[in-house]
């Protein structure tokens, strides 16, 4: 069973598949200008202290994303990863 | 036009020879330059574009770059070979509006290493538009970039690629999968150490490291110019022919006080003299440039390097409570350059609120090297008890200041996206570029002023008229402040030049706490004038107003309490 958790809630260097963006058009179609959208793989570099930013790394991509953003970003963690 | 940091700048200054600050984060260029280059003997004019992701604008940077698409014969795609997807977001939507375009696959050389091969034969025969390799810093790949240009303006086929907009991340999908190899490669020690640099772990105390060796570097490159080539040139070659100068003018006179100025028991004081070939010269030369360069080596050299985004991440929570986001420690840092850039750069931020707090903060609180510089010439010799004042209270000045604009201005901070860009080692002959353009611009623009500044100092203190505004300022000089009357000679310069007025304060005879004030002061209560206008434009006149009201206030607040605790 994989388990399905926010970009925020994931550990780091955890790797898994994103599977829903919540939120309006604008978030989405901002995130996906940095290759952040649904079906794409994506791993967890670090997460900063105090709800810090998350660094994620998607394709070649290394991105960093606000917490609040990270928190509407739903990805599918492979267990077995 | 292209993505933020792909090299659209290098590949820009590769094609017209202009001289463009290129670094390595995303949002190195906020505005249009323009250059030219002749092709067949006909000037043409290229356009250096602000980067952007899409055609469907999130930030204003990425608005006008749109806008700019409108008025263009031919269009420079310049894309990332290393992230190929996101690059084709941009070249589809460029494609459906249907503008010639040439390709320009640059960090060419990055692909090797991160094990990524790119069939570009097949790729130019899908886009059906010129698809050239490039590595745009060592200009690889330019010439034949150039060559496919001069074709292109006798005959380029308008592009005929055809795709569903709801279908396009499929076909970015499709292309890719066609084009592009990517093989397993090992991580190398640069991606070891840039993850190290963000996690919390590591990355604080690496980042603690790195800003000290930065305070240290800066300091031994600055004092050591200083000590062994400006001020004994100045001492030995300099002076010797402005006495022979003075002694021909006759030693004293109108000319004489403007030239050379005062002479302390004839000698020649560099600081004190105030003429514009002593202390004109010798406080841009001898004891600000050394900082300056010292200061855009190390700055360069980060930029370069790919560290200051990574900088922003860290420092992302702590800027959230001043109203901003992370990125905003890229405006604060080139303020300690010089302002003038760092208001420019607040063109990063999304909204009209983060500009205004960003740049006000900056105005406010940082001060730029060439006024660094002086205060450590004054005030150094007290060690930290003086350095640590000032710069503590401006630090603490900055941070009050910042959450009180949270606050109480409308709105909210929005919250940080950036692409982390991988390390590089710094391209040495483009670093050395850098810092020459930039040290270029200093003497260019600084100078002249600090001439000026000399010279309306001698006007002044000859028709009398520090004396003059002296006398009405008073009670807030003398007894809010607790400063002797002279120093508003320096307030008034310092609208002109930071620099010089600081230099004004030494043949004042003023206590450390007085010394302490007056820094403190001149920081914050105004920005210089080439500061004002680029603010002025950023922010527009109300904006300003509300900004430069702010100075003031807190200015006249923060040394009044000064004079009060210390």
């Amino acid at each position: 069973m994989a388990k399905r958790v926010s970009l925020a809630d994931m550990r780091v260097s955890e790797v898994g598949k994103v599977i829903e963006i919540q939120g309006g058009y604008g978030i989405g179609r901002k995130l996906e200008t940095l290759g952040v959208r649904t079906g794409k793989e994506i791993k967890k570099l670090s997460g900063q202290l105090m709800r810090g930013p998350v660094l994620v790394q998607v394709g070649n991509t290394q991105v960093g994303i606000g917490f609040g953003m990270a928190r509407r970003i739903i990805v599918e963690v492979d267990k077995n990863a | 036009m292209g993505n933020p940091n792909v090299g659209k700048s290098v590949v820009f200054n590769r094609l017209t020879g202009v001289d463009v600050i290129c670094s390595n984060y995303p949002g190195t260029t906020v505005e249009f330059i323009k250059g030219s280059m002749r092709i067949q003997g006909k000037h043409t004019e290229v356009i250096d574009v602000p980067g952007t992701y899409t055609l469907d604008p999130t930030s204003k940077a990425e608005e006008v770059a749109t806008k700019m698409l409108r008025e263009v014969d031919i269009v420079i795609n310049v894309v990332d070979a290393t992230n190929l997807e996101r690059s084709l977001n941009l070249t589809l939507q460029l494609l459906k509006r249907k503008v010639p375009m040439l390709v320009a696959l640059n960090l060419w050389d990055e692909t090797k290493h991160t094990g990524i091969s790119i069939d570009v034969k097949k790729l130019e025969k899908i886009l059906g538009v010129p698809c050239v390799p490039t590595c745009a810093i060592t200009g690889e790949g330019i010439k034949e970039l150039v060559e496919r240009l001069v074709g292109a303006v006798h005959e380029l086929p308008l592009p005929t690629y055809e795709y569903e907009e709801s279908e396009r991340w499929h076909e970015i999908g499709n292309i890719i999968a066609e084009v592009e190899k990517v093989t397993h490669h090992h991580h190398t020690f640069l991606e070891k150490l840039g993850d190290a640099s963000v996690l919390p772990l590591t990355g604080i105390p690496i980042a603690l490291i790195i800003l000290y060796a930065v305070f240290k570097i800066i300091r031994f490159i600055g004092e050591g110019l200083i000590g062994y080539v400006f001020e004994p040139l100045f001492e030995k070659l300099w002076a010797p022919l402005i006495l022979k100068l003075s002694g021909l003018i006759g030693s004293e006179g109108w000319l004489h006080n403007i030239l050379i100025g005062n002479l302390v028991e004839g000698e020649i004081d560099f600081v004190e003299s105030l003429g514009l070939l002593t202390t004109g010269l010798f406080v841009p030369i001898a004891m600000v440039l050394p900082y300056v360069f010292a200061f855009y080596l190390v700055l360069s050299f980060l930029e370069d390097s790919g560290y200051l985004p990574r900088l922003a991440i860290l420092v992302d929570t702590v800027m959230h409570r001043v109203g901003l986001h992370g990125l905003a420690i890229i405006p604060m840092m080139l303020g300690l350059g010089c302002n003038v850039p760092a208001a420019l750069s607040t063109r990063i931020m999304e909204t009209r609120r983060e500009r205004f707090i960003s740049a006000t903060l900056m105005a406010i609180a940082v001060p730029c090297m060439a006024q660094i510089a002086m205060v450590v010439g004054l005030v150094g010799k007290y060690g930290a008890k003086g350095l640590g004042a000032i710069f503590g209270t401006l630090f603490i000045v900055w941070v009050v200041l910042g959450v009180l604009f949270n606050r109480f201005l409308k709105g909210e901070s929005p919250e940080i996206f950036v692409e982390i860009p991988p390390y590089r080692i710094p391209y040495l002959r483009g670093l050395l570029k850098k810092v020459w353009i930039r040290v270029k611009w200093f003497l260019r623009e600084a100078v002249p002023w600090v001439l000026v500044g000399v010279f309306i100092v001698n006007v002044l203190y000859t028709f009398h008229i520090i004396e003059f505004i002296g006398k009405f300022t008073a009670p807030v000089i003398i007894r809010v402040l607790g400063l002797p009357l002279e120093a508003v000679g320096a307030l008034i310069i310092g609208f002109l030049r930071k620099d010089v007025a600081v230099g004004m304060l030494a043949p004042l005879g003023l206590t450390l706490k007085q010394l302490i004030i007056a820094s403190v002061v001149l920081t914050m209560y105004f920005p210089c004038v080439a500061t004002f206008t680029t603010l002025a434009k950023e922010l527009g006149f109300m904006d300003m107003l509300k900004s430069a009201g702010i100075m003031i206030v807190s200015a006249i607040i923060v040394g009044g309490l000064l004079n009060l605790i210390l």
